[in-house]
């Protein structure tokens, strides 16, 4: 047992523990003698351990297969399975080893900090969160949109006049669509540029 | 060959009740015409309540309001987004476009897609782009 008298482990000393241990057992909190019947939430620990690319026991959680397939993450639904599934996964390094690689991969492409600020910003509406960055760096610069078309022709028309350097956003190539005036046949790719910019214009409750 | 059609009706509870007599209006003058629908995808759930539709083809249009308008998504990204989401649309074919929806965005939609014909708000062919057509109206 790991005690230090009740003071707080430091990170790099939590990631020793947890890759020097064949078996974490990661028991969340509960207020009764045993594990809580409504057990929801998955604990900030399950992914700490899983990143380490350690090998875990967890009580079972109805949030738990949001983040993790059980190939991923063994669990155990009351404390007497734990001895027998301990024995069992003691005995077999490969599977705890196979199993930990996996939870890793999972956090590390699914689970880390970045992702869920990612979401967490997709959900106030900045799905590109880094639009200042983007200007500043000259992202929506023309030369840099142009290089971004990726072999669309008619994207790449509706660009290619402005001069390099210049920074174009929607409203710019819509109001050189409509400079053109009335004598001017609407191309397709105008058409979805005009479409756009009434989107741009508009308040969401007069769609 | 069985017709196809393109229903754009992109919001609007009542909107899309008060669709189900132009759906039955469709199969009695084209019977078996397969028919498709454009709607916000808040709505999308209620469409496929409605009869005789074979696709409903739904878009974020209230995300697509806050990207343009807070300038989160750059002109290319936009367009890509958009004209990916619509190629299925314009590759149909469709013979009739019949745009629902009362304004200007969903006019250049429909003329976007494109059709044989198009009833409802369109923009024209050439001219004034900031005037929109429309069959219905004298």
């Amino acid at each position: 047992v790991l005690q230090l008298n009740g003071a707080r482990i430091d990170t790099d000393t939590c990631m020793k523990v947890f890759n020097a241990t064949a078996i974490n057992l990661n028991v969340h909190s509960t207020t009764g003698a045993s594990l809580d019947p409504q057990a929801d939430f998955v604990n900030p620990r399950t992914f700490e351990l899983a990143a380490c690319g350690a090998f875990q026991l967890v009580d079972s959680r109805s949030q738990l297969p949001d983040f993790f397939t059980d190939r991923e993450m063994l669990s155990f639904r009351n404390f007497d399975e734990v001895p027998g599934l301990v024995g069992r996964w003691l005995g077999d390094p490969a599977a705890r080893q196979a199993m930990a690689a996996a939870a890793r991969a999972r956090v590390l492409g699914a689970h880390t900090y970045v992702h869920r600020m990612r979401d967490l910003l997709g959900h106030i509406g900045l799905s590109q969160p880094d639009r200042v960055g983007a200007v500043l760096r000259g992202d929506r610069q023309q030369e840099s949109l142009l290089a971004r078309c990726a072999g669309d022709a008619p994207l790449e028309s509706l660009l290619k006049d402005f001069p390099a350097g210049q920074r174009v956003e929607l409203k710019d190539v819509a109001a050189r669509i409509r400079s053109k005036g009335s004598t001017a046949t609407l191309k397709r790719e105008e058409l979805m540029v005009l479409m756009l910019d009434e989107y741009r214009s508009e308040t969401r409750d007069l769609l | 060959m069985s017709k196809e059609v393109l229903l754009i009706n992109i919001t609007r509870m009542g909107d899309l009740v008060q669709m189900g007599t132009l759906l039955q209006r469709l199969q009695h003058e084209w019977p078996g015409a397969a028919v498709d629908l454009v709607v916000d995808q808040r709505f999308a759930p209620i469409a496929k309540l409605l009869p005789h539709l074979r696709h409903i083809i739904d878009y974020d249009f209230h995300r697509l309001v806050d990207e343009s308008r807070a300038q989160t998504k750059d002109v290319v990204t936009l367009y890509r987004e958009m004209t990916g989401w619509a190629a299925p649309l314009i590759e149909a074919r469709y013979d009739r476009v019949v745009n629902l929806t009362f304004n200007r965005r969903s006019g250049l939609l429909a003329s976007y897609v494109g059709a044989k014909e198009i009833r409802g708000i369109a923009a024209p062919k050439d001219g004034d782009v900031a005037f929109i057509t429309h069959g219905w109206r004298i």
